[in-house]
């Protein structure tokens, strides 16, 4: 199939070239649709030294559908949603703005600007948004706390 | 079935012996005749046999017991000596139906058994007391034999109840009709007036049992209430889908002039079926050799100019190629001008990458041509045809690169549905002001983000906003991805290509109408819900070119069964969505 050949391609490239912060890996050996990506948190945000789960599905439709991705790790963020499914709010992830030339590697980029540069216009979460954008200290404290607690 | 009516009159009817025919029993000029309808209704004291809705009807006649049994002399005062007997009666060819006193139970065994011999299709029995009373109920211990009710079961015919003086005058009359016509009341005169001299006059009763018309009257109302109402509803529904076909073939015929765009409607998401995709053009790559082509109607200056193009377009291939990992944009050739009239020139977004595979296309060349075969869509992207030949077909009918349509102009699905037809009046309906409604509706879209992302990360409303933000974010991106998030993103005029153009544009149009307008237009607040719907769908198709999924998948998920019915039925129903 045409999609599993350009899963492993992507695979590939990005074993070989891996994206600033990022350490991907199958979940599972023989499931090459679930991958297990861990983000170091971007420097000179609240999430430094954080490392983030995120598991990303790939569809059986990849790449025609966007892929899936979540949060497994808490993060305090407005993009993301603050409940157990961790849903993150990408433009390029929905399934009317998503393209087959976009890569694994270009979302896991994107993923890592919105960690380093919250989005609260764009926000899930509207209380955390609030928070950035009127009392940033407060913010970044509490992402900080996050972090320490479920991002070790 | 309870006996609702008896009727008696007399009736002339021939010998069946002799005649032809038996079903000629004719009722005799009731002037000169004995007719009669007795009230009250009989009561029913067995129904074995009787079927609902048919009338029970026969040759009255009193069964005769053993000419020395001692019933005949109980019966006496009751049964005339003339009364018509089985013997009065032609032998076969009609049903007869037993009249007689109901006296003691011996008697009326004997009676019983005495009609179940003679053929008896029913027993009309009456209460030896020669009273205008009504006789009592079927339950009364009057009716009981004493033999546990058998003999309801064992005699194979209903049995009725009448008072004493119709039974007395029901035997007596029959007693009148029971020998020639001419010995019969007016005998003379029916002669005269043409009833055959060998045919029989006689009683004849009917019995009605209702059926039918033994439902009570609020349920016959009912019944045909609801009669009334299906056929209403029938004709409604017929109307319906007649007009419904009439506007399936109108928006047909818009489609295929162009007027209506199903797909940038959010009306039908399309695919491509595969006599069209065998019309796009399969080709080398960078020979521009057309591989399989069936013969289309643009391709007349194909055959000539091939040679110059096509050692120009491979020249730029082969740098583009070699250079590849450095700069993933091949040069793009200032003028497409020279060979946008030939289809199967390298176009000005020539890639050197499948999109949806990401592999590299191997140009041929015109000595060794075992380059890879790539389809070029209608906007001049071109992929491996098995990477999107499948998709097309099957998934969706926009190029995945530039989500412009891969069909001709005025394709027309082949199966227009009523949905289709609904959605296309919904938007037609709301043309006028759609303009502001779709600003109105991006602004509501926005308020009601954040709560609704949360449970429907697929919603509509708002998603123009999204892309904005990632637009920066990817500029941002390839700063990091050279390893200093302080870098200014490249300019975006160095992005170009197969990303560039198409991002691009779509940032463009994505990022200039945002959220400046607060401006809420005022709304009429009827139809809420239709307002509602054009407004996802306009928020939906404003500022890209395709619906986000398929509006038919998506309204059969949205549309409750009730309500699909209730669509069948009623095509032009349910134009409003429910929810």
């Amino acid at each position: 199939m045409a999609a599993n050949k350009r899963i492993m391609k992507e695979l590939g490239e990005i074993n070989t070239n891996p994206p600033p912060g990022c350490a991907i890996r199958l979940a599972k050996e023989d499931d090459i649709n679930l991958w297990d990506v861990t983000m170091d948190g971007p420097q000179d945000s609240p999430y430094t030294g954080g490392k983030f789960h995120i598991q990303i599905v790939l569809p059986k439709e990849y790449p025609f559908k966007p892929p899936v991705l979540t949060f497994r790790t808490k993060i305090y963020h407005p993009n993301v949603t603050n409940d157990d499914k961790g849903a993150m709010c990408l433009g390029m992830l929905r399934a009317d703005e998503w393209k087959p030339p976009n890569k694994i590697v270009d979302v896991l980029k994107l993923v890592r600007a919105v960690l380093a540069a919250p989005q609260p216009d764009d926000a899930v979460e509207a209380g955390i948004a609030n928070e950035f954008k009127t009392d940033r200290k407060a913010f970044d404290k509490t992402a900080q706390d996050w972090v320490k607690k479920y991002a070790k | 079935m309870s006996a609702t009516s008896l009727r008696v009159l007399t009736a002339e009817f021939p010998d069946p012996q002799w005649a032809s025919s038996t079903d000629t029993i004719q009722q005799v000029n009731s002037s000169i005749s004995y007719w009669a309808l007795p009230s009250p209704a009989p009561v029913t004291l067995s129904t074995t046999n009787a079927n609902p809705g048919s009338d029970l009807t026969g040759l009255l006649y009193y069964p005769d017991l053993p000419p020395n049994d001692a019933c005949n002399d109980a019966a006496a005062p009751y049964v005339p000596k003339n009364v018509t007997r089985r013997s009065n009666l032609p032998v076969a060819g009609y049903d007869v139906i037993a009249v007689a006193p109901w006296l003691s139970p011996d008697c009326v065994q004997k009676y019983l058994r005495s009609a179940r011999r003679t053929g008896g299709r029913a027993f009309i029995f009456f209460l030896p007391d020669n009273s205008t009373m009504p006789v009592p109920g079927s339950d009364d211990p009057t009716w009981a034999l004493g033999d546990g009710e058998n003999w309801k079961r064992e005699n194979p015919y209903p049995v009725y109840a009448i008072p004493g003086t119709t039974g007395n005058e029901l035997l007596y009359q029959s007693s009148l009709y029971s020998g020639n016509v001419t010995d019969v009341p007016h005998g003379q005169l029916l002669t005269e007036t043409g009833v055959d001299p060998r045919n029989y006059v006689r009683l004849f009763v009917d019995i009605s049992t209702g059926g039918g018309t033994a439902l009570p009257s609020l349920w016959v109302f009912l019944l045909v209430v609801l009669g009334i109402l299906l056929g209403i509803i029938g004709c409604t529904s017929l109307s319906m889908h007649i007009l419904q076909r009439r506007r399936r073939i109108a928006l047909r015929r818009r489609v295929a002039t162009g007027e209506v765009d199903l797909e940038a409607l959010g009306i039908k998401r399309l695919t491509v079926p595969q006599e069209v995709l065998d019309k796009m053009p399969l080709y080398t790559y960078g020979s521009g050799a057309p591989v399989a082509h069936p013969s289309t109607a643009r391709d007349g200056a194909a055959t000539t100019p091939s040679e110059p193009t096509t050692t120009l377009a491979e020249s730029k291939l082969s740098t583009s190629t070699s250079s590849r990992p450095s700069s993933p944009f091949p040069n793009i050739r200032p003028t497409p001008t020279l060979i946008r009239g030939n289809s199967y020139h390298p176009s000005p977004l020539q890639q050197p990458t499948c999109a949806i595979c990401l592999d590299d296309f191997v140009p041929g060349t015109p000595d060794s041509p075992t380059g890879t075969i790539v389809r070029e869509l209608p906007c001049h992207h071109i992929f491996h045809p098995e990477c999107v030949d499948a998709f097309l077909r099957d998934s969706s009918s926009l190029c995945p690169m530039c989500k412009k349509s891969a069909l001709p102009k005025g394709y027309c699905p082949r199966v227009v549905t009523n949905a289709m037809v609904r959605r296309e009046r919904m938007m037609r309906g709301l043309q006028p002001d759609a303009a502001g409604d779709v600003e109105s509706g991006a602004t509501a879209g926005e308020e009601g983000v954040q709560t609704r992302r949360r449970s429907m990360m697929m919603s509509w409303g708002g998603q123009r906003r999204f892309f904005s933000a990632p637009s920066q974010e990817m500029q941002a991106m390839d700063a990091a991805g050279s390893g200093s998030t302080t870098r200014p993103p490249p300019p975006a005029a160095t992005r170009t290509g197969m990303f560039g153009t198409s991002l691009a544009r779509e940032r463009r149009s994505v990022t200039q109408p945002l959220p400046t307008q607060q401006s809420q237009p005022v709304q009429p607040p009827s139809n809420p819900s239709r307002r509602e719907w054009a407004r996802e769908r306009a928020v939906a198709m404003l500022g890209r070119d395709r619906a986000p999924v398929d509006p038919d998948a998506e309204e059969a998920m949205r549309t409750p069964r009730w309500r699909k019915v209730l669509q069948g039925v009623f095509p032009n129903m349910g134009g409003g969505r429910a929810s």
